[in-house]
C-alpha cells in the first residue's frame, strides 16, 4: 500500500487525476497537467483545505519545494505551529 | 474476469451510485459533480461530463472545486465541444496574472450555455494587444474582448494638485483603448471596472477631497461606465468586491509572490458576473420570472388562511414578503416580466392582489396569471407559450423543492430559483441571481410587460402534457394507511379543523367525536402520512365512512392542499375499496357539498369513475360499484416500510 499524504485528496480534485499514484517522493513536474499556474493554485488550495495562512517569506519557501512529502511536512510544521 | 473488466464494472456501479445520489438531493454538491463528470468522461459521454462540470457552479463558490472543474473541462474541451446555446471567442487581456481567472470564467460560461474559446496574452500586455492591430490578440478574431486591469494600473497620483486633467486623461486613456479595439476587430468589449483597496490613509479626510487617490479612481470608474459605447459592456467590480468583503478580496501575499491582484478565493464569483455580462450580450438573459404565490409572495396559504390570515405587511415575516415584492417592482421597472404560476383557485389567488392593503404588486404587474389545480409544468410551458418566448428565457421561483425539482426534470430549459427557507434571505438570493442581466435598459423594456400581457389576451392555449407520470415515479414517494389511533388524534383533529381546499363536505369534527370513531364498529376510518425522497410531509389525508349493510358510505375525505398533484387522493381511494370490499360491501356512496372553497374537488368522484346520483345545486350524490374495481398496477405511490 501507498503512503498516503492528505494533500493527495486535494490534488486529485485540482488535477482531475482519481487514478493518480502520488508519493511523498514524487515531484511537482511529474504531475500530468502541472503548469506554471499550478504551485500558487495548490498552495491556495492547502491554505485553504488546511486552515492555515502561510507569511510572505514562507511562500517564497513553498516555491522552492519540489516534492509532495516536503510540501506536506511545511503544512504539518505549520499547524503545528499554529496550534 | 480480466482485471480491466473489473475495474469497469466497479467504475459503473459506482456512477449508477453517484448519479442516485445526486439524484436525492436539490443542489448535489461539488465533489460528487466531480466524480459523475469524470466517470462520465471516461465511458466517452463528454455532453454529459460537460453538463455535470457545469454544475459545480451552482454548487459550490469555492476556488479549489471551480478548479478542479475548470481543469477537467480543459481537458475535455481539447478533443471534444460542449453542446451549448452560443459559441464565443473571448480574449481576455490585462494588467496581472490571469490564467486562473480564465479557467474559472469557462466554466462559469458553460453554465450560461455558451462554450467560450479562450485567447490569453501576455502577462500584462494589454496594451501592446490592443494597440499592434497584428497582435496575437487581434489574430484570433475574438467575438469579444475582455480588458481586466487592476486598480494599480491607474494613473492617478495619491494627491493631485490638478485632479480634473488627471481624471480626464485616465479616462481618455481608457476609452482610446477600446477605439482601438473597435477599430482593430469586431468584438464587443468586456471592461472589468477598477476594484478599489480599502485602505485609506488619509481616513474619513478621503472622501472629502477630490484630488485623494481614491476619489479620483471613484470618478474613473464613474465615468468609464457613463460614456462606455455601444459594443463596451462594464462589469462594476467595485461593487462585486465590495459585496464579497474587500478585507478578503485583496490579499496581498499572492500580490507579492504571484501577481494576483484579486485573492483566488473571490474569483469565482468576478467568473460568474463576467460570464452573466457576456451572457446578456448574446441575447442569453432571461426575461420572465414565474412566481409562486403562497410563501412566496405572502407567508401562509390564501385558500387556507383566507385574506385576514395570511402573513404580509404586519409582523417580521410579513414585512419581508413587502421588501421582496418591492424588490421584484423594481425588477419589473427595468423590463423583467413577472408571471404567476401558483396552485390555487383563481378568484382565491387574485383575491390578496386585488384587496390587501399591503399587497405592493397589483395584477397589473402581473403579465400571466396562472393560477389553477393543473401541475405547474403545463403551467410554465403555457405562460410561455402566451408570452411567446422560449422556455429557456423564463426563471421559476418557489418555495416548495418539489415543484422545483419537478420544473428541473420536465423543463430542464427553464432556470429554477432556489428560494432559501426564510423569507427574509428571498431578496438577497433574487439580487445574487445574475440572469435578469439586461445588456442595456431601452424604452422597449419598460414597456415589455404591456406588450405581453396584451398578446396574452390574445392567445388561445393548447398545451400538452409532460412526462408527469415519470416524474412521479422518480419521488419515491412513500405511503403509510392506517385507522385512526392516539397517537395521531391531534394531527388529524387539526387538519379536519384546518382543510378546506380538498374536502369533500366541509364537516368540522371535535378531538371527542373523531375519538368516538374509533370505538365504533360502523364507521371505517383511516389517515395516510406521505413520504418521499425529499422529506416526511407527515399525516396529510383523512377519511371516515360508515357501512351500512353492503353499502360504504363515504362521509368525509380529505386532504392536505401541500400534496395536491401527487395522485394522493387515488391512492386513498385504492385504500377505501380495498377495505370496504373486505367487510364486504358491493357499493361505495359519495358526497360533495359545496363549501364556497372547494370547488376544486368538486368533479372528484366523476374523475374516479363513479356516476352521478342526485343533483341539487350545493350537494351531490355519487355511486361506485365495487365489482368493477381493480387494483392499480403498479402503484404510484409505495408502500411505507413497516407497514
Amino acid at each position: 500500500m501507498i503512503s498516503e499524504l492528505p494533500l493527495h485528496a486535494i490534488l486529485r480534485v485540482l488535477f482531475s487525476l482519481p487514478d493518480l499514484e502520488l508519493r511523498p517522493e514524487t515531484e511537482f513536474t511529474q504531475i500530468p497537467g502541472w503548469d506554471s499556474l499550478s504551485q500558487i493554485n495548490l498552495i491556495f488550495a492547502v491554505e485553504q483545505e488546511f486552515q492555515v495562512r502561510f507569511t510572505d517569506d514562507e511562500l517564497e519557501h513553498l516555491r522552492q519545494l519540489t516534492t509532495l512529502g516536503e510540501l506536506q511536512a511545511a503544512v504539518d510544521e505549520k499547524r503545528l505551529q499554529a496550534g | 474476469m480480466t482485471l480491466i473488466e473489473q475495474s469497469e464494472t466497479i467504475a459503473a456501479r459506482s456512477l449508477e451510485s453517484d448519479l442516485d445520489a445526486a439524484l436525492g438531493v436539490e443542489i448535489p454538491d461539488a465533489g460528487l459533480c466531480l466524480r459523475i463528470a469524470q466517470q462520465y468522461t471516461n465511458r466517452g459521454e463528454p455532453q454529459l461530463a460537460f453538463h455535470w462540470l457545469a454544475r459545480v457552479v451552482d454548487a459550490s463558490d469555492r476556488f479549489v472545486d471551480w478548479l478542479g472543474a475548470a481543469t477537467q473541462l480543459d481537458v475535455l474541451a481539447k478533443d471534444e465541444r460542449p453542446d451549448t446555446r452560443r459559441q464565443a471567442r473571448v480574449a481576455v487581456t490585462g494588467s496581472y496574472t490571469l490564467g486562473q481567472f480564465a479557467a474559472l470564467f469557462r466554466l462559469a460560461a458553460l453554465r450560461e450555455g455558451i462554450d467560450v474559446f479562450i485567447h490569453q496574452g501576455a502577462y500584462a500586455q494589454y496594451q501592446q494587444d490592443l494597440l499592434d492591430p497584428h497582435s496575437p490578440l487581434y489574430e484570433f478574431g475574438p467575438t469579444h474582448i475582455l480588458v481586466a486591469p487592476h486598480a494599480g494600473e491607474l494613473r492617478l497620483s495619491s494627491l493631485s494638485p490638478n485632479p480634473e486633467p488627471e481624471v480626464a486623461a485616465e479616462v481618455q486613456r481608457w476609452t482610446d483603448l477600446w477605439k482601438l479595439a473597435q477599430q482593430h476587430s469586431n468584438a464587443t468589449v468586456i471592461q472589468h471596472l477598477f476594484a478599489l483597496r480599502p485602505e485609506e490613509p488619509l481616513g474619513h479626510l478621503t472622501s472629502r477631497l477630490r484630488n485623494s487617490r481614491s476619489s479620483m479612481a471613484r470618478e474613473v470608474n464613474k465615468r468609464l461606465a457613463e460614456n462606455a459605447p455601444h459594443g463596451v459592456l462594464v462589469v462594476d467590480v467595485d461593487r462585486i468586491a465590495s459585496d464579497f468583503g474587500k478585507f478578503r478580496w485583496f490579499d496581498d501575499r499572492y500580490w507579492h509572490i504571484a501577481k494576483q491582484a484579486t485573492a483566488l478565493d473571490a474569483l469565482p464569483v468576478l467568473a460568474r458576473h463576467t460570464a452573466s455580462v457576456l451572457a446578456a450580450s448574446l441575447g442569453l438573459s432571461r426575461k420572465c420570472l414565474v412566481l409562486d404565490l403562497d410563501g412566496v409572495l405572502w407567508g401562509g396559504v390564501i385558500g387556507e388562511d383566507g385574506i385576514a390570515g395570511i402573513r404580509l405587511g404586519a409582523g417580521a415575516e410579513g414585512e419581508s414578503f413587502v421588501a421582496f415584492q418591492e424588490y421584484l417592482l423594481e425588477l419589473k421597472a427595468r423590463g423583467v416580466i413577472l408571471a404567476v404560476s401558483s396552485k390555487n383557485d383563481d378568484a382565491l389567488a387574485r383575491l390578496p392582489f386585488e384587496t390587501h392593503p399591503d399587497m405592493r404588486l397589483k395584477l397589473d404587474d402581473i403579465a400571466v396569471f396562472r393560477a389553477n389545480w393543473e401541475d405547474k409544468a403545463t403551467n410554465v410551458k403555457a405562460i410561455a407559450q402566451s408570452l411567446g418566448i422560449g422556455l429557456d428565457a423564463l426563471a421559476f421561483a418557489d418555495d416548495s423543492v418539489l415543484e422545483r425539482q419537478l420544473i428541473r426534470r420536465l423543463l430542464p430549459d427553464v432556470d429554477v430559483i432556489g428560494l432559501p427557507k426564510d423569507p427574509a434571505s428571498y431578496l438577497r438570493k433574487m439580487a445574487d441571481y445574475l440572469r435578469f442581466e439586461p445588456a442595456g435598459v431601452t424604452d422597449e423594456d419598460l414597456h415589455r410587460t404591456e406588450q405581453y400581457r396584451a398578446r396574452e389576451a390574445v392567445e388561445q392555449l393548447r398545451l400538452s402534457g409532460g412526462d408527469l407520470n415519470e416524474f412521479l415515479a422518480g419521488l419515491g414517494m412513500k405511503a403509510l394507511v392506517a385507522p385512526f389511533d392516539e397517537f395521531h388524534l391531534p394531527r388529524i383533529t387539526q387538519l379536519v379543523a384546518k382543510t378546506n381546499q380538498f374536502n369533500l363536505t366541509g364537516r368540522r369534527y371535535s378531538a371527542d367525536e373523531l375519538r368516538a370513531l374509533m370505538d365504533d364498529p360502523e364507521a371505517l376510518h383511516f389517515y395516510l402520512r406521505l413520504k418521499d425522497r425529499f422529506t416526511d410531509h407527515g399525516l396529510v389525508g383523512v377519511l371516515i365512512g360508515r357501512h351500512d349493510g353492503a353499502t360504504m358510505v363515504v362521509q368525509d375525505w380529505l386532504m392536505s392542499c401541500r400534496v395536491l398533484g401527487r395522485t394522493v387522493e387515488n391512492h386513498m381511494f385504492e385504500e377505501l375499496c380495498r377495505r370496504a370490499i373486505a367487510l364486504p360491501c358491493e357499493r361505495l356512496i359519495g358526497q360533495f357539498v359545496a363549501t364556497g372553497r372547494n370547488d376544486l374537488v368538486r368533479d372528484l368522484y366523476a374523475r374516479l369513475g363513479f356516476s352521478q346520483r342526485e343533483i341539487s345545486p350545493d350537494v351531490t350524490r355519487w355511486e361506485f360499484d365495487l365489482s368493477s374495481w381493480q387494483p392499480a398496477n403498479p402503484r404510484v405511490i409505495g408502500l411505507w416500510d413497516g407497514q
